[in-house]
């Protein structure tokens, strides 16, 4: 086992979607005390902690609520801190998207879609980066997408709120930074097991042929630019955005 | 086309008369754009308008059609003007729910005409390098960004363009008034040491809607060098 986040907190937001698991696997096998946050999914926490403890020797701590609600998120975090006592690191995974024309889309489908990945940063992050603040110390990666940089039809709304999501975590570097507090974001392209088992086969082909390292992109590949990112081995990173495309954006 | 004009305050003046120019500030008029009229996306009580109701009005009244969309983008207010993150996301919301209705009816008259045709979004630079005093601007005009490109992959199959121009310290465009310490910050920290002149602003629109599909899903930043 690795040790770079050896005696440190973290907690993954969404713990349970494909990006979750891996990175919250990820985390304790880098000597993390991993806590978990999961909105419905029991059985899937149920069997991330069962992995936790068999890689990593113990059972991590899972903390169920809808961090779209701002006082669910807020009684999540002082749950989370009142029961870990400090969190060093917090990992955000969580997102949805919808898809369709802009010409098919209604009004409802901005809120909704803002709501499910730019508010749950949000609620999130802004208790945090406080409690962050506080103690002089902290790093936060929110998990964006590729699709906030440079687009993808038929997903306006998805990727509004994906590059809302970075505008907002480049600010809250810039705010946060002289506390001891950074913050940055992971662009990755759609996953498999993810996003990409909703797309269609001809397009998803297309995606890896296109794609310079020819092969999608798996969960697992953002398990080392993340630790990176929330580790001591990036003190002077906050306010990047680290692509995760295999060569497919290069600018 | 921008040409010198003694009859615009700033002594420029743009024709845009086949444009559906969109915008809530009163200020639009110091650009010296010559169009048929300005539509507005909110009331001057602040409410959201039914953007087909506006766009068809407009095209009433239009007599050279409509081939291209210009939409100025409100700057949301700094944070301390909100009281607290659900404040602000609520406003951000509402303001990116009204650019998308005004973006779905433009799509939707544009695709199906004929020839050249583009649609222009003004905005701020916050949403690309983050403003630590204004996180509810940084994602609001984040989220414009990530929308336009989007839509412009969407929308190339119509010939249709959209394009956004980010912009720095431009007062006659009106950043909102309560940030006004960061614009002027901004200026100081501007390359070229000035605002951007309006007339920098409208050869951006016009090289935009001249530029056919060769320039779409682009963010031009007029920022007089402040993001380099």
């Amino acid at each position: 086992m690795s040790t770079s986040l050896l005696g440190k907190r973290v907690l993954v937001v969404g713990a349970t979607g494909y990006i979750g698991q891996a990175l919250a696997l990820g985390a304790a096998k880098e000597g993390a005390e991993v806590l978990l946050h999961y909105f419905s999914n029991g059985a899937a926490v149920e069997q991330l902690c069962t992995q936790i403890y068999e890689t990593a020797g113990y059972q991590p701590r899972a903390f169920q609520g809808d961090v779209s609600e701002p006082e669910e998120a807020e009684r999540l975090i002082h749950s989370v801190w009142r029961a870990a006592g400090k969190i060093d690191v917090l990992i955000n995974c969580v997102g949805h998207a919808v898809d369709n024309s802009i010409v098919f889309l209604k009004p409802e489908d901005v809120s909704t879609t803002l709501k499910s990945n730019l508010a749950t940063v949000v609620n999130v992050c802004e208790p945090m980066s406080i409690r962050m603040c506080e103690q002089g110390a902290g790093s936060i990666v929110n998990v964006s997408s590729i699709t906030g940089l440079v687009g993808q039809p038929m997903r306006s709304l998805y990727g509004a709120g994906k590059a809302a999501v970075i505008a907002y975590s480049k600010a809250l570097a810039r705010q946060v930074a002289q506390q001891g507090v950074r913050v940055n974001c992971l662009a990755p392209q759609v996953v498999e097991g993810g996003l990409a088992d909703s797309m269609k086969g001809m397009v998803k082909a297309l995606m890896e042929e296109n794609t310079p390292i020819k092969s999608v992109c798996h969960a697992n590949d953002l398990v080392a630019p993340a630790i990176m990112l929330a580790g001591d081995g990036a003190p002077f990173i906050t306010g990047e955005v680290i692509n995760i495309t295999g060569g497919l954006v290069t600018w | 086309m921008v040409s010198d004009s003694l009859d615009s305050p700033v002594g420029n003046c743009i024709s845009l008369e086949n444009t559906w120019l969109v915008s809530n500030k009163p200020s639009i008029s110091n650009l010296g754009i010559k169009t048929v009229s300005v539509s507005r996306y909110f009331s001057e009580d602040h409410e959201p308008l039914d953007m087909e109701v506006v766009l068809d009005s407009y095209v009433k009244r239009s007599e050279s059609g409509v081939q291209h969309a210009l939409i100025f983008c409100d700057s949301l207010s700094a944070d301390d003007a909100y009281e607290g993150h659900v404040a602000w996301l609520a406003d951000v919301d509402r303001h990116t729910t009204q650019i998308f209705c005004t973006l779905q009816v433009a799509v939707k008259k544009l695709a199906a005409e004929k020839g050249q045709k583009s649609i222009t979004l003004v905005s701020d630079i916050f949403g690309i390098g983050g403003v630590s005093s204004s996180k509810a601007a940084s994602a609001y005009s984040g989220a414009l960004i990530g929308m336009i490109k989007s839509l412009a992959k969407e929308m190339s199959r119509y010939d249709l363009s959209i394009n956004l121009i980010a912009v720095g310290a431009l007062p006659e465009v009106g950043i909102d008034s309560r940030l006004n310490s960061a614009q002027e910050k901004l200026v100081k920290m501007t390359k070229l040491g000035s605002q951007v002149s309006p007339r920098a602003l409208l050869s951006a629109i016009s090289f935009l809607q001249s530029s056919g599909m060769s320039v779409t899903g682009q963010v031009i930043c007029l920022d007089g060098g402040l993001l380099i």
